[in-house]
């Protein structure tokens, strides 16, 4: 039985059993949504069948099921945007708010130790820290006791060696 | 079973119906009862006749506060389902009726006995004839004329709206509505998906028939009028599918017979839980409170169906 006046849009099953399938419907104005039991001899599945095949069903079915959790994800993802929880670091601006964070704001003492010890870590990691020759310019860079002494620092050897 | 060729008038001939015929007065039948049902759903506010159908959703955990750090995730209380809403709105009313009384035995169409007689049908063979046939039609699951069915708007072509109260809504928890910084968030913060409405089908276009011979009362043979016939099987029909045991028009909200419009949906969100956290107060101050509360998340999943069904009982 179709919806008096509607258009069959699309449909998928919802539940693991395949019992029942939703199915979206428009006027040409609004999309309306039935609920249909799978059942042979329902006049509403019966219907159905003469918009969708089985195989189809079962298909969009499939594909439903992926853009859902696709959905999902995207959502989870902007909620933790939102809430701060989660930066983009491919967006330039994030970065330089990050930066900036990091060099100028009051730093909580348990944290900044921790912060600062893998900071300087990463720091001694760079290849031309690495190979600095000047022994003064490394132990202040050991001494620095923030970030931003450590930066600092780091951007005076990068000078030296270039 | 008794089902019987009424009679016609054809060209100065008495003729027995065909096959095709009989089909076009049970349909009829069908007609004539969308003009006025003896079976009807209404809307009611509450304690209807049909089963009860329950909305369910989730909520926010109840948030804490500590003076020292945020409670963990362990120690913040889980999201919660919050007490069923039972959606009770639909009573099946039947009209009060008695059998149509047949007076000497002339209410009904007459047919050839096979032995050289002519004689009318008892209502018994009123009943084989048509009106059974009829019924088993209402309740096949289409949109009959005078039965009933759900939908998720407040307009349907060919339908007329019985009450613009909804008698089941789908609600989830509304995950935008919540935020970290939000904390204590309202624990119950719905938003609406689905409002389902009933629909009575509405009197289609009439079949047309041919119409019978019945016995006047000065015992001759004279077709019934159009108006008179229509009378006679509307009466028929609301006396058999209200009084008849086997025939009687039943509707339930997921029981026996076929389903009537949409199904009903109760959907939930099925995440276990996320865990926010919100600081009022500048670190290390002895004012500063830290807050924590769970929200409902994940995809929605259908927890339960409800079918508007029709059956004949």
């Amino acid at each position: 039985m179709t919806i008096p006046g509607h258009k069959f849009v699309s449909a998928h099953f919802t539940d693991n059993a395949r019992t029942i399938v939703e199915a979206l419907w428009t006027d040409g104005k609004e999309t309306r949504t039935e609920y249909i039991e799978a059942k042979e001899g329902d006049s509403n599945w019966e219907n159905l069948l003469t918009h969708i095949d089985i195989d189809a069903l079962h298909e969009a079915t499939y594909k439903y099921i992926k853009n859902s959790q696709k959905a999902f994800e995207i959502q989870a993802l902007q909620i933790a945007k939102d809430q701060g929880v989660l930066q983009d670091f491919q967006d330039k601006n994030v970065i330089s708010e990050a930066i900036i964070k990091t060099l100028f704001e009051k730093e909580e003492d348990g944290d900044s130790k921790n912060t600062l010890f893998v900071f300087k870590l990463k720091l001694f990691e760079l290849e031309f820290i690495k190979k600095c020759k000047t022994r003064k310019l490394k132990s202040d860079l050991r001494k620095a006791k923030n970030i931003r002494e450590a930066l600092n620092v780091a951007i005076k050897i990068f000078e030296e060696s270039n | 079973m008794a089902a019987r060729r009424p009679l016609y008038y054809d060209s100065g001939n008495l003729r027995e119906m065909s096959e095709a015929m009989i089909t076009s007065i049970q349909n009829r039948c069908v007609y004539v009862y969308g003009s006025d049902p003896s079976v009807t759903l209404s809307v009611v506010g509450s304690s209807g006749t049909l089963d009860s159908m329950s909305d369910t959703r989730m909520q926010a955990g109840t948030d804490t506060t500590d003076s020292t750090n945020f409670d963990t995730e362990s120690e913040t209380p889980n999201i919660s389902q919050v007490t069923p809403i039972v959606f009770d709105k639909i009573s099946q009313v039947n009209a009060s009726l008695s059998a149509p009384t047949d007076t000497n035995n002339r209410l009904y169409p007459v047919y050839y006995d096979g032995s050289g007689a002519v004689q009318a049908m008892t209502a018994t063979d009123m009943f084989d004839t048509f009106i059974t046939q009829a019924i088993t039609t209402l309740v096949d699951g289409n949109d009959r004329d005078g039965t009933f069915r759900i939908h998720t708007a407040t307009s349907l072509t060919d339908h007329t709206l019985i009450s613009s109260t909804p008698v089941f809504t789908d609600t989830r928890a509304d995950v935008a509505a919540y935020t970290d910084a939000g904390i204590p968030e309202t624990r119950d913060q719905p938003t609406t998906i689905t409002n389902y409405y009933v629909f009575r089908t509405n009197q289609g276009t009439a079949p047309s028939i041919t119409v019978p011979f019945q016995v006047t009362t000065g015992n001759d043979l004279q077709t019934y009028s159009a108006s008179a016939f229509d009378a006679m099987l509307l009466a028929e029909m609301r006396h058999h599918t209200v009084n008849t045991v086997g025939s009687r028009i039943t509707y339930s909200i997921n029981g026996t017979g076929a389903n009537r419009g949409t199904g009903m949906v109760d959907t939930r969100l099925d995440g276990s839980g996320n865990y926010q956290q919100r600081q009022d107060g500048p670190s290390g101050s002895p004012s500063t409170v830290y807050r924590t509360q769970e929200f409902p998340n994940g995809s929605p999943q259908t927890i339960n169906t409800y079918f508007l069904k029709i059956t004949r009982s």
